[in-house]
């Protein structure tokens, strides 16, 4: 290849490093192509010679301590496309979990006010109309709903807290599987 | 030779070379190889290392309308040298050491 052709491979695969020394390295070959061409050998031969550009870079790169292949634009869009993918079916599962959760707090409110609401209707009705078998029975039947509201409020919240910390995990999760699968 | 072993002379060696007098890649090049087989991409991590060091110093001069990097060697870099031969002599006593006692001589 030729000398123009060997150092541009030679900077590219020194991306990761500053600008300056980037160029100090090109410098340090290009001057060895020079000072080779004038003791008469071929830009080609002087290529072969030196061997393959990206085994040269790697050689800085070990020397400045930097990863090659860490930011080649390839994996900076499949890390991206990995962040996208990997949060739709996470925020699916969220979305899911977290209805759960509010459901069951909803329905254990929804419980125990539908029965005290019925109960507090049904002394009203008989404070107004009189005393009725009926009316009592249906003050009862509220009472009786709002107890298992009540009653089941702790259970539906401690289930509610467990579904939210269920939450947590999965974004948890998926942050790590993201974060893990971009450090590759 | 063994590459740990080699590893610890090169920078050395590339020390030795530049005591002599401040020198360029392709001429260094030339004038360790009768001393040990290095590379042109071995050799440039060196420079740059032994420059961080404070061994060498680098600076530019003129030649044939292009620029020469040109490395020369500090007072630290001397010591350096002075330090490695103190060692070799370490290194000589336990190779004859080790070399009495091969069962097979």
């Amino acid at each position: 290849m030729t000398e123009n052709q060997w150092i541009g491979q030679f900077k590219r695969q020194l991306s990761p490093l500053p600008a300056k020394e980037r160029e100090q390295a090109a410098a340090y070959y290009r001057e060895l192509f020079a000072d080779r061409k004038e003791a008469g050998a071929e830009e080609e031969a002087v290529a072969a010679e030196l061997g393959s550009p990206q085994e040269a870079a790697q050689k800085v790169l070990e020397e400045s301590g930097v990863q090659a292949k860490a930011s080649s634009p390839a994996r900076t869009v499949g890390g991206v496309l990995l962040m996208i993918f990997a949060s739709i079916p996470a925020a699916i599962v969220l979305a899911a979990l977290g209805a759960a959760g509010i459901g069951l707090l909803a329905a254990g409110v929804a419980c125990a006010a539908a029965g005290l609401l019925m109960t507090v209707y049904s002394f009203v009705l008989m404070a107004m109309e009189g005393f009725a078998g009926g009316l009592l029975a249906q003050a009862g039947i509220g009472l009786g709903l709002a107890a298992v509201g009540l009653l089941l409020l702790p259970a539906f919240w401690a289930a509610a807290k467990g579904l939210f910390y269920l939450c947590k995990k999965v974004i948890a999760a998926t942050a790590k599987l993201i974060g893990g699968k971009k450090e590759a | 030779m063994d590459t740990q072993l080699k590893k610890g002379l090169l920078d050395v060696c590339v020390l030795s070379v530049l005591r002599r007098e401040a020198s360029y890649g392709y001429k260094i090049v030339n004038d360790i190889a009768p001393m040990i087989e290095i590379s042109e991409s071995t050799l440039y991590p060196i420079l740059k290392r032994l420059e961080a060091a404070g061994m060498v110093t680098t600076c530019t001069r003129e030649h044939n309308g292009r620029l020469r990097r040109y490395y020369a060697i500090t007072r630290k870099g001397e010591e350096r040298i002075d330090e490695f031969l103190q060692d070799m002599q370490e290194f000589a006593r336990i190779c004859e050491i080790i070399r009495s006692e091969d069962p097979h001589d």
